[in-house]
């Protein structure tokens, strides 16, 4: 049921770029770069996200995209990541 | 969807945004956001919750549960309450015969889950010991299988002796560390009986999220009495899991428990609580298909909720191994 996904956004206005990133957060994503979020999505959060776009980007000046991906397996192609930063989901979590 | 464990003393539980937000000594050691959060469990004392946090679980149904080694408690909403019909039917049929059958299934099922446990945290060695507690257990379990004028007595005293032969035989085999000596429930001293209570408390918050899910009333049970504040039907409920699910893990660690002085619990804490949580997660066949414990859990107390409406049968859930 849920799917990698990474986000990015490139949003000029400081106000909606914020705001745009706390909602993302929200829906459980994590920021890995300073306009990037990854995570693990349902169908239902993914249309979300696209409503999200539609809130706080310009069709002028702003410019965002969703793509499905397999980050915790494709470590290699990247650099300065480890397996941590994209574990997959547990069912708990002891603080 | 996750369950979060809160151990330490001193944290402060918030909420920034739609986050919950953990701090310790003023700086975030974590968040998560509340969409996927099942459940809250705050297991210590001296940890904080701000009122914006709890009104927020309670829109979103998540549960919050306060355990210490002494007392529980619980916040959840009322929205349960739809299920009133389910309620109306469980109160008749505690009353009924009904209610003892399903007392005589559990306890059914929790002496063949114990008897597994036996068997599997000692399928390394044979003796006429091992022979004896298999042979009491079954003739236990055929004995309340075969009893036609069934009584409430009956079912706990099976229950009871068939307890004694299962500490017993876990003391006697050393699955257990040597400060072993008996069961016991409440301020006990001893470090084996105090990871199973806080294990069984674990357990105790999964069957009662189970329960309100299915509109049950966690205070009206078959088996145990009764009582004001005392929460039957999740203990009834329980009987079935507890070996499988803590008493397996505790005989787990029992080399690092028996490393361990009762004053220093808190340092396996984490370990117990993590491997329980792993069981609840790890998948098990269940109807053909291959599902997490605690779905499977849900689905059997959905199963006593049936019962309780006369729709179907109950059978217990039996781990093989």
């Amino acid at each position: 049921m849920y799917t990698q996904i990474i986000v990015g956004y490139d949003i000029s206005e400081t106000k909606k770029r914020n705001k745009f990133f706390d909602e993302l957060k929200d829906l459980g994503l994590v920021s890995i770069q300073k306009s990037v979020f990854w995570g693990y999505v349902l169908p239902s959060e993914k249309r979300v996200i696209k409503e999200l776009f539609k809130k706080y980007c310009q069709i002028e000046t702003d410019k965002a995209f969703i793509v499905n991906v397999t980050l915790d397996k494709d470590l290699n192609d990247s650099f300065g990541y480890d397996n941590e930063d994209f574990s997959h989901p547990e069912s708990f979590e002891i603080v | 969807m996750k369950h979060i464990i809160v151990n330490n003393y001193g944290m402060f539980l918030g909420l920034k945004s739609q986050r919950l937000t953990i701090k310790q000594d003023g700086s975030i050691k974590n968040e998560i956001a509340l969409n996927r959060i099942k459940t809250i469990q705050v297991l210590s004392r001296g940890i904080s919750l701000s009122s914006d946090l709890i009104n927020s679980c309670s829109q979103r149904g998540i549960k919050i549960f306060f355990n210490t080694f002494n007392s529980f408690s619980a916040l959840h909403t009322l929205y349960e309450h739809k299920s009133v019909m389910v309620r109306k039917y469980q109160f008749e049929k505690c009353e009924l015969i009904e209610g003892l059958e399903l007392a005589r299934t559990l306890i059914i099922g929790k002496l063949k889950n114990q008897r597994a446990t036996l068997l599997y945290s000692s399928r390394g060695f044979e003796n006429e010991f091992k022979h004896n507690v298999i042979e009491k257990f079954d003739k236990s379990i055929s004995q309340l299988k075969n009893k036609k004028d069934i009584s409430k007595d009956f079912i706990l005293g099976i229950e009871g002796v068939s307890a004694s032969y299962y500490f017993e035989y876990l003391k006697s085999m050393e699955l257990l560390p040597r400060s072993f000596k008996y069961r016991t429930k409440r301020h006990s001293e001893e470090i084996t009986n105090i990871a199973l209570n806080y294990g069984y408390a674990i357990l105790f918050n999964f069957i009662y999220k189970a329960c309100i899910n299915a509109g049950l009333e966690p205070y009206y049970g078959v088996l145990h009495s009764v009582r004001s504040a005392k929460p039957s039907l999740i203990l009834d409920i329980m009987e079935e899991y507890r070996s499988f699910v803590v008493d397996r893990n505790v005989i787990k660690l029992r080399s690092k428990l028996s490393k361990t002085k009762a004053e220093n619990f808190d340092k396996i804490k984490k370990e117990l609580a993590t491997n329980i949580l792993k069981t609840l997660s790890k998948k098990y066949k269940y109807n053909h298909r291959k599902l997490t414990l605690e779905s499977i859990i849900q689905r059997q107390v959905y199963k006593v909720s049936g019962y309780f409406c006369s729709q179907n049968k109950y059978k217990s859930y039996i781990f093989r191994w």
